[in-house]
């Protein structure tokens, strides 16, 4: 038995459980929160938005809440999204969409209730910075017989890092560049490396202030286009529409109960794409001010909605334009129905995947960072920050297909303490919040947010 | 016919056996007054029953299912389908097992929890893994001696031992009746944690169980991968049954506080969340019966800090209808066992019983005597107290139809192992509640139990 054959039959062990175990867990944060995180919604755009321009004195986080904002979504939004994407089109059919839709909306209460417990349990590290994420709240509150999950959680959570950031993302990025441009593989991985160790070096405040300069244009520039070619060719969308729901709910996928292939992969795609359950951008929000548990849920709501609502538009176009048909590499059937729908506007995609994958590469440096300092210690970060630009260059010797197979494993190794964690600490979360949301939730007078003890 | 189905409070019993006999009714000679006047005069008869075994001195439900034996009306067992066989027994046993969650409770076992989860969960395996071996050692060397026994196969035996793991408290505090109060207050507190968790770990080790031998009867594939298929179908019952169970706990929660009318229809809430934890659950993959073990437990053990909720609420309400499910599973098993099989299979099956009662329980009990709180006096009555109670019986009918993909046997040969099978259960379950039942207020005075040593 060969290496391979038992990384992919581990992975399938795994995600065989954990896509049902996913949607359970989601659907019953829900309940508990009392749909709480849908009827919040609007709040918590309404407190977003009122934040960006207050200020909070540097002793409750390292940035603000703007560049909070950006780093967040630099962290959620990533090329790699969207090719996860195309590729689950390719496997399971355009049904897979709707199911990955709707994971990824019972999702937003794993959001909310991930960033609640992260920002209540963050603590300061020796350099006086705050830390926080789900191997801390595992540490500190699960039973005292799985106390290791913490660790466990921030191994696995480092390696995804490893493997989803710098390894796919420079990989995926120089290929990209070669394809197009002819950009020596070598030369793009190098440069994207020096891009990378400057920024880092910065600490979290440069790389928020480089989200900043890189996220907003690239998100609104990309949702633009894609209303752009929906808009071109919108007499072929009802057609698209009935595409995918017809596919959703063909025969075959509904007998079998969750387990079917179709509704797995769409909720694979979910964790991929939004990172319910993984807990990942939730680490940089716990190093922000302001520290309030509910400022921070609001945000990961916001930008989790955001992401819903920008990552279907482009399955719309991939649908609409028939490329997964043709095509049997993400990349290229991304490419492809950006052809199709402005001819000769592929190399617009790859112009977004620039920024995209370059943001996606900082963010999850840092949170590979805290990751390993929770491991390690936060006086060796230097030795991290070393290790990740090693990666990025050797990245583009490493086949593809060797990457696919590591994140699928890492992911779900570290999805697997993460859940636990949430289902364990929900009775303390569900208390916490039901007490406190009277002050908050009030339907007619100015929302505001609930001092915790 | 509809008024009258209205009028019957038990519904889902009734209307599950008349549905087939009302079939019999346009037939035959049965006529809807005849049936009901029937079904009557079978639950008259059981509560006589009931009191006459315990003057004798044995569990209740004894003479429920013998009284069943003696009905086994011809014409019944030829209207009742298996699929209404199998619903029945499934929505009973979802029920009992609601029960069983709803009255485990985790405070009231102070600085006992421990044991009695070593007990529980040990126990079953423990005592199965050998109560299987020692039946199949029972089979063949009887096979051998008397050459009419067919031989059981491997399987067939763990498949017994594992329908037989889970205990019944009530039994055993039935038959204690005048003596009870003699039984430390402790041990009985541990034989009441151990029954109701024994009961989900009994149908877990049964599914595993019966995976490992489905496993086995498929040559082809890699046994590794056989293996982590059946290791992750147990690990999805588990995840998903507890994960379910949490949802649903939810949403009765939130029917208690917010739909519910009155304090009346409790008992419909708790019959509905019961069944839907079964069905939903396993419909989506889980083990059904441990959602609704999880639901009571949760439901219970009130992880929300409900005021609307009290324990008591729904344990009282539901607990007429809880007896009434345990009721028919041993009358409907009484009626659907055939007793000329006794003829062929009550040697094994006598010495299966006391295999059970004189070895199996004892060192399972004994193999955690290391841990146990308890003196050797307590450890010693509740190394007889294993009654075996409704659990098992209906779990005959679950496996029943499993038997036949876990020996990969057909025709002939499956019946016999069928009817093997379920002559075996019988006759440990009735003689395990024959035997101990009789002989425990007297073992129990035997130990030197005086009202002074309770606590």
């Amino acid at each position: 038995m060969d290496f391979n054959y038992f990384v992919n039959g581990l992975t399938g062990f795994i995600w065989g459980l954990l896509s049902e175990w996913i949607v359970f867990t989601c659907i019953y944060l829900t309940l508990g929160l009392d749909f709480l995180s849908f009827r919040i919604l609007p709040y918590a755009f309404k407190i977003v938005w009122g934040s960006l321009r207050q200020t909070f004195s540097p002793d409750e986080g390292q940035v603000g809440p703007l560049l909070n904002l950006m780093a967040t979504s630099g962290a959620m939004f990533s090329i790699g999204n969207f090719t996860f994407l195309a590729g689950a089109i390719l496997l399971a059919g355009p049904g897979v969409i709707l199911w990955s839709c709707l994971s990824n909306f019972v999702g937003l209460a794993i959001h909310f209730t991930e960033a609640f417990l992260c920002a209540h349990y963050r603590i300061k590290n020796s350099r006086q910075e705050w830390v926080g994420g789900p191997m801390y709240y595992l540490l500190k509150k699960m039973p005292v017989g799985l106390k290791w999950l913490g660790g466990f959680f921030a191994v696995f959570m480092m390696l995804t890092m490893f493997a989803i950031g710098s390894l796919a993302q420079t990989h995926s990025t120089s290929h990209a560049l070669n394809l197009v441009a002819h950009v020596p593989l070598t030369l793009s991985a190098v440069v994207i490396a020096i891009i990378t160790s400057i920024v880092i070096a910065g600490g979290l405040l440069r790389i928020s202030r480089f989200c900043l300069l890189l996220i907003p244009w690239s998100i609104l520039l990309f949702i633009l286009i894609c209303l752009v070619y929906i808009g071109l060719h919108i007499d072929q969308l009802p057609a698209a529409f009935s595409l995918i729901y017809e596919d959703a709910l063909k025969p075959q996928s509904a007998v079998g109960g969750v387990s079917s292939l179709l509704m797995a992969e769409g909720i694979r795609l979910g964790v991929f794409v939004n990172g319910a359950g993984l807990g990942r951008s939730v680490i940089i929000q716990s190093s922000a001010s302001p520290g309030n548990p509910f400022y921070q849920a609001c945000l990961s709501l916001v930008v989790s909605f955001i992401e819903l609502l920008a990552v279907p538009l482009m399955a719309v176009v991939i649908v609409m334009s028939g490329s997964y048909l043709v095509s049997s590499d993400p990349v290229s059937i991304i490419g492809n129905s950006f052809d199709w729908g402005l001819q000769g506007s592929s190399w617009l995609f790859f112009l977004l995947a620039i920024p995209f994958a370059l943001t996606t590469i900082v963010t999850y440096s840092f949170i590979g960072e805290r990751c390993f300092e929770f491991i390690f210690h936060a006086k060796y970060r230097s030795v991290y920050r070393f290790l990740w630009i090693g990666s990025i260059v050797l990245s583009v010797f490493i086949p593809a297909s060797s990457i696919a197979q590591l994140i699928a494993l890492v992911v779900t190794l570290a999805c697997l303490p993460n859940l636990l964690g949430l289902i364990i600490l929900s009775p303390f979360f569900f208390k916490t919040v039901h007490a406190s949301r009277q002050d908050f939730f009030r339907l007619n007078s100015e929302p505001s947010l609930p001092e915790l003890s | 016919m509809m008024s009258v189905l209205l009028i019957v409070p038990a519904f889902n019993l009734f209307d599950a056996t008349l549905a087939p006999l009302a079939l019999a009714a346009n037939h035959g000679p049965l006529s809807v007054p005849t049936v009901i006047a029937l079904i009557s005069s079978f639950f008259f008869g059981a509560l006589i029953a009931c009191k006459i075994s315990l003057h004798v001195g044995v569990p209740s439900i004894f003479g429920v299912l013998i009284l069943g034996v003696c009905i086994n009306l011809e014409l019944i067992n030829e209207y009742l389908s298996p699929t209404m066989v199998e619903v029945l027994q499934s929505s009973s046993l979802a029920l009992l097992l609601f029960y069983a969650g709803l009255s485990t409770s985790f405070s009231k076992l102070k600085g006992l929890v421990g044991f009695g989860l070593l007990l529980a969960v040990g126990g079953v395996i423990v005592s199965s893994l050998m109560f299987g071996s020692l039946i199949w050692l029972i089979a063949v060397s009887l096979h051998y001696f008397l050459p009419s026994l067919p031989a059981l196969p491997l399987s067939v035996c763990f498949l017994v031992a594992a329908c037989l793991g889970s205990t019944d408290a009530s039994a055993t505090m039935n038959v204690l009746g005048r003596v009870s109060g003699l039984v430390p207050q402790r041990v009985k507190c541990v034989l009441e944690f151990e029954s109701s968790l024994n009961d989900p770990a009994a149908i877990l080790f049964l599914s595993a169980t019966t995976g490992v031998f489905i496993a086995m009867q498929e040559p082809n594939m890699m046994p590794l991968t056989l293996i982590a298929e059946q290791f992750q179908s147990f690990l999805r019952n588990v995840g998903s049954g507890i994960l379910c169970g949490l949802i649903l706990t939810y949403i009765a929660q939130y029917v208690l506080k917010g739909v519910l009318i009155s304090r009346d229809q409790v008992l419909v809430l708790g019959m509905s969340i019961a069944m839907a934890a079964y069905g939903f659950t396993t419909l989506f993959g889980g083990s059904g019966f441990i959602a609704a073990f999880v639901t009571g437990c949760f439901l219970s053990n009130n992880i929300y800090d409900n005021p609307y909720l009290t324990k008591e609420l729904i344990e009282h309400s539901l607990e007429p209808f809880s007896a009434l499910m345990e009721l028919m599973v041993f009358l409907l098993f009484g009626m659907l066992f055939d007793p000329s099989l006794l003829v062929l299979y009550w040697l094994p099956g006598l010495l299966a019983a006391l295999v059970l009662m004189l070895l199996v329980r004892p060192i399972s009990v004994i193999l955690f005597r290391r841990f146990s709180p308890l003196t050797n006096r307590e450890n010693a009555l509740v190394c007889w107290c294993g009654l075996r109670g409704a659990v098992p019986l209906a779990l005959v009918y679950i496996v029943l139809t499993e038997l036949k993909s876990v020996t990969g046997l057909v025709g002939e040969e499956l019946v016999v192992v069928q009817e093997y099978f379920q002559a075996l259960v019988f006759m440990i379950v009735v003689l395990n509640l024959c035997i101990q039942g009789l002989t425990l207020p007297r073992y129990c005075q035997w130990l030197g139990f005086s009202p002074s040593s309770n606590d």
